[in-house]
């Protein structure tokens, strides 16, 4: 595949002369490619982003999307391909050359020195003067909360504060762009989600580009305005949140998501001449706007979300009926999380609220009818 | 944990025998250097310096203390260097046959000092060096080097492996971050490692023995103190060599600690 994934795919292709003040590619990553020896890291990939937009990349460990980040960073070296800031290529430039600082998975600060000067150290290698550095350094300590920290070693700190030790190392030179390589996977899940709304506020607030890296679906969806869902170092698919969640790209990227049901399908053509689409599980109708670009014989999956299912005890109310049995439960908050299995193996997932599943009295093992409306179907081709 | 009383006597006890026999020949050892008996029996004569009077104007003992010394001097901040560029190596990098190389790092120590010694008296004799303390100097630098690196290694395997990244990443160059990140994070234990390779050197005997012709060092010293007669000059000369090793140990071990107790 060597189409340019464009995030900002709704803009036209022309550039608007008119407009200056559009955003535009800040970072481009041009059919970068990236092997260790025979393996292959990084597949011939292509991204744009945008300058001051907060972009996470997430996809299973092994997905190639902390080399990536590497590779922006210049700790890896690329194979093939070009990596462009602002149009200049920059794949020869060393690390120290770069101005992409990064926030660590494992913080690394240093140990030896203590909170202010740790946050001093970027200022003191690029030459900046003993007192502007101090100012500067204290300045981002008290914006992040860490005011009365500044002459404690690092191993004073809290798991909290260590996080925010590393980001104002990171932002007090001002650079236009952040890298973050999982940032927040040491900390608890309280903790975490209170530093995803700061991360989240300090980058609306400072405008620079952040390239977050993660395999958190949480993480990703609640900060970036833009996800990047890698697979054996491709993408699979790019765009707002809310695109990937409802119109998944590719059934690998519905079933990294969760929380879907996928079933395998064949279009046919029916005597009265719509499209249905037929699998193991049974024959499913679907909205006409799914179905216009599909041939007869065409394999599909096609994808339900699991708060669009629901289960009766009998069968015959609805027009995409399944018969399964259900295999387990499981509480999350006021909802449920029915997990269904049909005869020909397919997994299916239901969320029902805790009332509804009350009045159903469902036993595990018992037999039961899963439906959902034609129109909640999406399809992909595979 | 919990032990009973009756275990932990019986280890206390046992722990305090041990120690006897490791420390009492030394602690007679350092009594008689102080006696003024010729020979060492009980009861004790006088309490004298007579012994360290009589090697101090010995210029076979002067002349081999000044070796020992001048020796180490070498020895120790070469060894050292060895050992960390190794350590650093082996922290910082991966090569084909780092595995194969390592271990041949750390063999010396593991070879027989009589082999060692051979080996080396072979080869430098065939390079006309043996007899000379360039000889010396070069054995100890073997003997040594795999317990700098030894040291400093156990240092590195503290380090956080991003950290020298992580000062690149902030704008400091390749040599740059070596200084502002490595430097400040191994030095107690590069200082560790010049002290016990101080202290190595100065023990040294066997090695030193083949290889040094008629250069001496303290302990050469000793054995042709005792080769020829008893004298309580022996108990002299032991004593300070004593000393000098133990204060150079204790100050490595005590940086060592420090260290491993801190983290």
């Amino acid at each position: 595949m060597n189409t340019l994934t464009d995030i900002t795919a709704a803009r036209p292709v022309a550039p608007n002369p008119g407009d200056h003040h559009m955003s535009h590619a800040h970072i481009s990553l041009k059919n970068i490619h990236k092997t260790y020896g025979d393996s292959v890291a990084v597949d011939r990939l292509d991204l744009d982003i945008e300058e001051g937009k907060f972009i996470a990349i997430m996809g299973p460990s092994g997905c190639g999307k902390s080399t990536l980040l590497r590779m922006l960073a210049g700790l890896e070296d690329v194979t093939s391909g070009d990596i462009l800031r602002e149009g200049q290529r920059i794949n020869d430039l060393a690390i120290w050359e770069r101005d992409m600082p990064m926030v660590w998975q494992s913080l690394a600060l240093f140990p030896f020195l203590t909170v202010r000067e740790n946050v001093e150290f970027g200022l003191r290698m690029n030459g900046v003067a003993s007192a502007e550095r101090r100012t500067r350094a204290l300045d981002w300590l008290s914006k992040l909360g860490l005011e009365g920290y500044a002459n404690r070693g690092v191993d004073q700190l809290s798991g909290g504060q260590r996080q925010r030790v590393a980001l104002a190392r990171c932002l007090v030179t001002e650079p236009s762009v952040l890298l973050l390589d999982e940032p927040l996977s040491a900390l608890d899940a309280h903790l975490s989600v209170q530093m995803q709304g700061e991360l989240k506020r300090l980058q609306r607030e400072l405008g620079i580009t952040f390239v977050y890296v993660t395999h958190s679906h949480s993480e990703a969806f609640s900060m970036a305005d833009t996800v990047v869902i890698m697979n054996q170092g491709r993408i699979e698919q790019a765009g707002s949140p809310e695109d990937i969640y409802l119109r998944p790209a590719t059934p690998f990227v519905a079933r990294f998501l969760g929380g879907s049901s996928i079933f395998d399908c064949k279009a046919r053509r029916r005597k009265s001449g719509e499209l249905v689409l037929e699998g193991a599980d049974g024959t499913f109708d679907c909205a006409a706007s799914e179905l216009v670009e599909l041939d007869e014989g065409e394999k599909v999956s096609l994808i339900v979300r699991a708060d669009q299912i629901s289960v009766t005890a009998a069968a015959g109310w609805a027009e995409n009926e399944v018969s399964a049995r259900v295999m387990g439960e499981e509480f999350v908050g006021a909802l449920v999380n029915l997990r269904l299995e049909t005869a020909s193996g397919t997994q299916i997932t239901v969320q029902l609220q805790q009332r509804d599943m009350q009045a159903l009295d469902i036993e595990v093992g018992a037999g039961i009818t899963a439906s959902w409306h034609p129109e909640d179907g999406h399809i992909i081709k595979t | 944990m919990r032990v009973s009383l009756l275990t932990r006597r019986l280890t206390v006890i046992f722990l305090g025998l041990a120690l006897t026999f490791l420390y009492a020949p030394i602690l007679t050892n350092f009594v008689f250097s102080l006696n003024s008996d010729r020979f060492p029996t009980i009861p004790l004569g006088d309490v004298t310096l007579e012994w360290y009077r009589l090697i101090l104007a010995d210029a076979l003992v002067i002349d081999a203390f000044a070796n020992t010394v001048k020796i180490a001097l070498i020895v120790a901040p070469i060894a050292t260097a060895m050992g960390f560029a190794a350590a650093y190596a082996d922290y910082r990098f991966d090569f084909f046959g780092k595995k194969l190389v390592l271990v041949f790092a750390l063999m010396p120590p593991l070879i027989p000092l009589v082999v060692i010694g051979l080996a080396m008296l072979a080869y430098l004799s065939r390079i006309g060096l043996s007899g000379t303390l360039p000889a010396i100097v070069v054995s100890h630098i073997v003997l040594t080097s795999p317990f700098a690196m030894a040291i400093i290694r156990l240092r590195f395997s503290q380090i956080d492996g991003d950290l020298e990244f992580a000062a690149q990443n902030l704008g400091a160059s390749n040599w740059r971050a070596f200084r502002e990140v490595i430097i400040p994070s191994t030095k107690t234990s590069i200082l560790a490692a010049f002290l016990l390779c101080m202290a190595v050197s100065f023990d040294e005997y066997a090695v030193t023995w083949f290889v040094g012709g008629l250069e001496e060092t303290s302990s050469v010293r000793i054995l042709s103190f005792l080769q020829s007669a008893v004298s309580p000059r022996i108990n002299a000369i032991g004593s300070i060599t004593f000393i000098t090793s133990i204060t150079l140990i204790l100050g490595a071990q005590f940086l060592v600690l420090r260290r491993l107790a801190r983290a």
